[in-house]
Parts: structure tokens; sequence; C-alpha cells
């Protein structure tokens, strides 16, 4: 660094004059003691500017001095009571260690203190990563248990829907394509005991929007409606019960269903007489 | 100068002072009131509220004594600090913050000395030197020793470069520095 330019700047000036804020102030004071001619020129300036703040000296009012001084030794009374000391016959000596004592106190405490707040960081950085992750935890535990539960159901309804199926009273009806849907394709099943209907539209092509397939029992000649065709996911689907049938068949309908088939969008059809 | 700023008595009030010696209040008291009472009134502007804010400063004084480290700077000045902050910090506050930015330089330095007590007469002879500072330079070395402004803020406040500022605060404690030699 170049200390002339340094002391040229005017920077010193601005320090005594009390122009710099407390960064810019720490800056000079670094510098100084770093730089002995600029310390000599620092130590100048401020004498200068003592020089002038004395041209302005005003002595106070002469009672003002008995009222400071009784404030200042009730002040310094204060402090030593305070402090809950009794005054000891060598006060140099023992203020000496009763200060040194207590900036060890300072130090520890201070030591106590950084501690502290880094561990308060640090343990709160880790109490927020483990609420995140048992947020994690609970989503993923939210999820299984909702699977779960969903295969449960799943196999519940594969148990009975098998339970149906492996009954000797339970009548398998293929139902093949007509004509115009020759590749179109469905199975009843029918329990001749209980009447149970169970229907498996596993060929059918997916119905058009706002249309729904519609299952029909035909006995003696009449069509009775079995139910409408549910778009799911499930294999089987549970339909009416019917009594008597000597043939289904299946059409396509508006969505809910007709009360007459419209035969002209029949799909499948199959026999069940046995 | 007055004697008793000099550099032994100030070394002997700091040592009377590390030793909590009863007499060195008094001694800091009859040694620097005057000094210290002049600036604060110079920055406050109210007899009333200069004796507080010296009482103020003793107190401080008084108990932040042991944290003053000689080898920073004189006492002298760092007891000058201390007042100058406390009274500046006393204009900022709410009741005296109107007005007091937009006319700071109202000359009354030389009507308190003639009215005062106990100034010496070689005070008076640099305070009539002072007199011959150059306007320019000694606005600015005021606005930042009575009234807190920092170079920027005085900069802004007289509408000159910031470069400026320190050259003409230079050259100010130039001339003063010669005055006193």
């Amino acid at each position: 660094m170049n200390t002339q330019e340094y002391i040229d700047s005017g920077v010193l000036e601005l320090y005594a004059a009390g122009g710099l804020t407390p960064a810019e102030s720490e800056e000079v004071e670094r510098l100084a003691a770093q730089h002995p001619a600029v310390r000599t020129a620092l130590e100048e300036c401020l004498q200068t500017m003592e020089a002038y703040a004395l041209t302005h000296a005003q002595a106070p009012r002469p009672e003002l001095e008995k009222q400071i001084l009784r404030h200042l030794q009730a002040t310094a009374e204060t402090s030593t009571a305070s402090a809950g000391k009794v005054l000891p016959l060598n006060p140099a000596a023992a203020s000496t260690s009763a200060r040194e004592t207590s900036r060890w106190w300072q130090i520890a405490a201070v030591i106590l203190l950084v501690l502290s707040a880094a561990a308060n960081v640090y343990l709160y950085s880790r109490l927020r990563d483990t609420r995140h992750e048992l947020l994690t935890a609970q989503q993923t535990t939210r999820q299984y248990a909702l699977q779960v539960h969903q295969l449960e159901n799943r196999s519940l309804q594969s148990e009975n829907l098998l339970g149906v199926l492996r009954n000797p009273q339970t009548l398998a009806v293929q139902l093949k394509g007509v004509t115009q849907h020759p590749q179109a394709q469905a199975t009843v099943f029918w329990n001749q005991e209980t009447k149970e209907v169970y229907f498996d539209p596993a060929n059918l092509p997916a119905a058009p929007s706002g249309r729904q397939y519609q299952l029909w029992a035909l006995a003696q000649g009449k069509p009775i409606d079995a139910g409408v065709v549910k778009a799911t996911e499930s294999t089987l689907l549970r339909m009416k019960s019917i009594e008597e049938a000597q043939a289904f068949a299946v059409t396509l309908e508006p969505e809910g269903g007709s009360v007459h088939p419209t035969l002209e969008e029949m799909y499948v059809m199959g026999n069940s007489s046995r | 100068m007055d004697s008793t700023l000099n550099n032994t008595s100030e070394e002997e009030l700091v040592a009377q002072l590390r030793a909590q010696n009863p007499r060195a209040i008094t001694l800091l008291y009859r040694n620097y009131s005057a000094a210290l009472y002049g600036v604060i009134l110079r920055i406050v502007k109210q007899e009333e509220v200069a004796e507080d804010v010296l009482q103020e400063s003793f107190v401080k004084i008084w108990t932040a004594f042991p944290t003053y480290d000689e080898q920073k700077g004189r006492l002298f000045t760092w007891m000058l600090n201390i007042s100058r902050n406390l009274a500046i910090d006393k204009i900022r506050s709410k009741q005296y913050r109107v007005g007091s930015k937009t006319q700071p330089m109202e000359n009354t330095v030389t009507s308190h000395l003639v009215s005062a007590d106990g100034i010496k007469p070689d005070h008076i002879g640099i305070q009539e030197m002072t007199g011959q500072l150059n306007p320019d330079q000694k606005v600015i070395i005021d606005l930042m020793y009575f009234n807190g402004f920092t170079q920027s803020e005085v900069a802004e406040e007289l509408n000159i470069p910031l470069g400026t500022v320190k050259t003409r605060a230079r050259m100010a404690i130039k001339f003063l520095s010669k005055l006193i030699k």
C-alpha cells in the first residue's frame, strides 16, 4: 500500500472529524496499527481536532460539579453494591482478581452461548429433516394401506366369484358375436339354484360414450332386462337375478338402458338351454 | 495549550482511574468538564440539555472506563467521542430532529465564548484564528463533528462530490494544525 497516497487522500481527517462509518473507521484503525507513518499522521489529525474542540470550551455552571460528582459517586456505589461485594482492604488487587474472574465467566458464558447456538442450529436442521422424512413415511404408509385395502377387496371378490364359478349349479353360457360383430364375445355365469347372474364382458368392444351395453334374458321368446353393463375393471359383473331363460343376448343401448332391446344393435347371443 | 490537558497529566489520570482512586473522578471533572460541555453545548444548543448530556457523559466515561485502550488513542479523544455521540444521539431523538439538518451552521460559537467563564486567553486566540478558516472547509468539519454527518451525508447536504469533501476536510485540518503548533 502507498501510505503517502493514503494519508493524502483525506480519509484520516474524515476519521478525526467523525465523518466515517464504523466500518470505515475500523479500516483506518487497522491501517494505523500496521503503518507507523499512517499512525503518526492520524495522531496529528486527532490532536488538531482536540484543539478544535477546545476552542469551543465553556465551563458549565459551578453548581453542576457537586451534582454530577454526587451522581457519579452514587453510580460507583450502586455498581459495587449490586455486585454484592464487601469493599476489600486492598481494592486494587481485589478488583483486578474480581475483574479477571468475571472475565473468565464472561468468556465461559460466551463459549457456552456459541456452543448452544450452534447446537440449536444443528438440532433444528435435524428436526426439519426428520419431520420431512416422517411426512414422507406417513404418505407411503397411507398409500400401502390403500393398496392393501384394494387388494383385499379384490381378493374377496375373486373368492366370491370363484365360489360362484366352481358351484356345480352354475351354468356358463358362451355368447357369440352376431353377423355384424363376429369378433365380439362374452360369457354369462348363471346359478340355477340361486338364480344369480354374473357377466364377463371380456371381448366386447368398448362402448361409445353416452351408450351402454345391456344384458337380456330371453324367456319364452320375451326379452327380460338383466341390467346394464357398468364400465368397470372387474372381470365379472353381478347382474340382475334371472328366474328363467332359454338364451342371453347383449345389445348396445342409450346410457341407463332401455325397456325393450334394440335388436339392430345386438352384439352377442348364446343359448342357455341344457 | 491548557497545561491540565497535556500527556503527563493524562497518563497520571488514567493510572488513577484504573486504580479506582476516588479522587480521580473529581480530577476528571475539573480537567475536562469545560471542554466536553463546550462541545456538547455546540451540538445540542440548549444549556439545560447540555447539562444532562454532560452528566450522562461522565457516567458513561466512568462505567465504560475499563474498555478504554490507551494503545488506540488518547483519553481526551475517547471522552470527546463519548460526549459527542451522546449529544448527537440527543439531537437525533424525535424532539430535536425537526429543522436541525436544514440550518446546522449558525455561527454562535464566538458569542458562547465571549459570555463564557473560565476561558483561557490562548483559547480565544485559537478561536479568533479559526475564524480565518475558509468557510467552505469549516462547514465540512462542523457538519461531521457537531452534527454527526458521515462524509456521504455531507456531500449530499452540500451537493458536492465526495472527493471534494475529503480534500476540504484535509485542507481544513492542515490549516488548523498549523495554528496550534
